[in-house]
């Protein structure tokens, strides 16, 4: 087994001024969940679309399968599997239909009634497309992807728009299909379902990949082991007390959070209180809780995940 | 095989979706018994028949004219429903009074002396004479169209017969010769076969703008096509069974009709003739890449639906398929110059010999081919250009 079932190299995605993808490398391990996270607009679906084949790159090199190509082409197109970001199917045809005529394009596929079985829609196999709920139609769409037995599957944003039973079934079926030995790429800005599902997760932002790493690796090296998120209406005197207290605080506007990174809770949450009370500051909520890669895209860009 | 499963599967899914089912395959049917019941009468000529008193009485000349009056008005196609009457004073009151409450059309009186006047004009024409020709009364009433239009034929008969005793009597005359124009080829004008191939020309038309231009726009918009495009299938395969599925439809379509046409309307065109086959297949060739144009002109289902319905009357009635377009005013005319449907219609009529086409053969089968050619190149194009 190779250890590396994909390489891409300085790729390149401009459009005019705006540069889609700029530069960016990584590897993807065979058998791994492999994602990239990051906002709206980052690069995330430009670049996986690249290595679906569906647009051209301006320049870089992919390496599929210890063959290296500047596009993907034909060849390459029978091993992935794809979950496009907007997958919609044709609303007249069955479940069972749609997967028999997705089959029929490939040479080499499961058998339709193997991949209902894995999906767990034998009992919607004669039911139209339209008639399909949002989570059953995501995971028709997943198993489009795998209809042809490929060896990596490209999932761009899988579960967005999903409730979260819909969403914890879809997370279901990828684990299963990483168990079966499958590579996946993936691209979410959801923190929880990278942290959860990933094995390497590239953050990206304004088509650059801005760090890299598994998820523990990368939330470690934010250094702090909690984070208190506070609501309050702070001042800018208290910011510049908690500033001089060395504790970086970071002040969110517009939902009125301040954040506040601590290797010492009672220390932090003790400063915390004197300053409300000596500024005459309401606090109406506090959480402590662990720092995740929200944190770790805020402390990188400044910016929330979910910023538009 | 992937090709044949791929468009089985789009034409499944097209006539399964109720709106598609009714407009592009029972539409076209219902359309043309609409046409049937509204437009014949319009279009199909009845026999006409004109009550007419003919004044007469006994003599050579006036029973000639007597007999030439009863043949015209026997049989099926009768002319005249004919009332021969003795010629007097008491009778002719009575049927002026007739004529004047419409009891009859056109009242014929060959005068007493009428004989008499048809030898002495013989006689004197004979000695070189030009004499003042014999006289025959009609009465008519001005303004009633049924009187004036039997006055006209009743003028013309007598025009005939005169010509007919200048002949017997050995005067050499000139060929008579009249302007006829040629507005169709049959015997009989009948309505279904020139509105069947017009019914045929709209289910293709129909199935170029709504089944394959809109739809089209909607696999697009919708990122099916995207969808083929991560799959090692190539996009001309994917196109061709996309053709394959509309011709599906297109024979369905055409069955229907033709079915409804033959079975219930009794058309006489022979939808096997080379001609109508030669033509079908141009009509879908051209008008389906007018949806592919269409399709790729298009950014979304919206914009395909708007240009569709902007499209679709203008093209349908100007192009000549439920009555003749050439006479239309210049204002118009050009919409109907530049239509491709308007030379199908008149090349597949005139071929058929139901309606002769203003236009040449050559002219029928090249504008739609060019149409067809540029509809294409526009296409692949576009495609070409965009990233799907």
């Amino acid at each position: 087994m190779r250890d590396f079932i994909l390489e891409v190299e300085d790729l390149k995605k401009y459009y005019g001024e705006v540069k889609a993808v700029d530069g960016i490398s990584f590897k993807v391990k065979q058998g791994s969940i492999f994602t990239l996270l990051g906002p709206n607009g980052a690069g995330k679906t430009t670049t996986i679309e690249i290595i679906e084949g569906l647009r051209i790159p301006d320049s870089g090199k992919i390496t599929f399968l210890d063959e290296t190509v500047s596009k993907i082409g034909k060849k390459q197109k029978a091993y992935i599997g794809v979950s496009l970001q907007e997958t919609n199917l044709i609303p007249y045809l069955t479940v069972k239909e749609t997967l028999d005529m997705f089959k029929s394009i490939f040479d080499r596929s499961l058998s339709v009634d193997d991949v209902l079985k894995m999906l767990s829609l034998e009992d919607k196999a004669n039911t139209y497309i339209k008639n399909l709920s949002g989570g059953q139609k995501q995971r028709l769409v997943i198993g489009l992807a795998m209809i042809n037995d490929p060896l990596i599957l490209f999932l761009d944003e899988p579960t967005t728009g999903l409730d979260p039973q819909a969403r914890r079934n879809t997370w279901d079926i990828l684990l299963n299909l990483k168990a079966k030995g499958k590579t996946i790429i993936l691209t979410t800005h959801y923190m929880e379902e990278a942290e959860f599902l990933s094995d390497w997760v590239c953050i990206m932002d304004q088509g650059r990949i801005i760090k890299e790493g598994t998820s523990q690796t990368l939330i470690r090296d934010l250094e702090k082991e909690s984070l208190i998120e506070v609501e309050l209406d702070v001042n800018s005197v208290m910011l510049e007390e908690l500033n001089s207290s060395g504790l970086d605080p970071v002040y969110d506007k517009k939902h009125k959070k301040l954040l506040l990174k601590t290797n010492d809770i009672l220390a932090t949450t003790d400063l915390l209180l004197r300053l409300s009370k000596k500024n005459s500051l309401q606090i109406r909520d506090v959480v402590i809780r662990q720092p995740n890669l929200e944190d770790v895209f805020l402390s990188l860009t400044g910016r929330t995940l979910r910023e538009e | 095989m992937k090709i044949l499963k791929l468009a089985d599967y789009l034409f499944k899914s097209l006539i399964r979706d109720k709106s598609s089912f009714f407009w592009l395959l029972i539409f076209p049917v219902i359309l043309l018994a609409i046409m049937m019941i509204i437009f014949p009468p319009l279009y199909e000529t009845k026999s006409v028949t004109f009550d007419l008193t003919l004044m007469s009485h006994k003599g050579m000349f006036s029973e000639i004219i007597e007999r030439v009056f009863n043949e015209v008005s026997k049989g099926e196609n009768k002319i005249f429903q004919l009332k021969v009457v003795q010629s007097s004073e008491e009778n002719l009151k009575r049927e002026l009074e007739n004529l004047k409450v419409k009891k009859t059309n056109l009242i014929v009186e060959i005068p007493e002396s009428f004989d008499a006047q048809m030898l002495n004009w013989f006689m004197l024409k004979n000695m070189g004479g030009n004499p003042p020709p014999p006289s025959i009364n009609i009465y008519s009433l001005r303004h009633q169209a049924s009187s004036e239009t039997a006055y006209i034929i009743v003028k013309n008969i007598f025009q005939k017969l005169e010509l007919e005793f200048i002949k017997r009597i050995g005067y050499k005359i000139e060929e008579v010769t009249s302007e006829t124009e040629i507005v169709g080829t049959k015997d009989t004008f009948s309505f279904i076969d020139f509105i069947y191939p017009g019914i045929v020309i709209f289910v293709v038309f129909m199935t170029g703008l709504f089944g394959i231009g809109t739809d089209m726009a909607w696999l697009k918009e919708k990122g099916i096509i995207r969808r083929i495009n991560v799959t090692p299938l190539p996009s001309s395969n994917f196109i061709i069974s996309y053709i394959i599925s509309r011709i599906y439809l297109i024979i369905l379509q055409i069955i229907l009709v033709t079915l409804t046409a033959k079975l219930i309307f009794k058309t006489t065109v022979n939808p096997l003739s080379p001609p109508f086959i030669g033509y079908s297949l141009l009509t879908i060739v051209c008008l389906s890449s007018f949806g592919f144009f269409l399709a790729s002109i298009s950014k979304t289902t919206n914009s395909a639906n708007a240009i569709s319905q902007v499209l679709n009357f203008p093209m349908q009635f100007l192009g000549g398929l439920y009555f003749p377009v050439t006479n239309v005013p210049w204002a118009i005319r050009w919409i109907v110059l530049i239509n491709p449907i308007t030379y199908l219609a008149s090349g597949i009529r005139d071929s058929l010999g139901i309606l002769k086409s203003p236009y040449s053969p050559i002219i029928t089968i090249t504008v739609p081919i060019l149409w067809t050619v540029f509809c294409f190149l526009f296409t692949i194009k576009r495609f070409n250009k965009e990233e799907f």
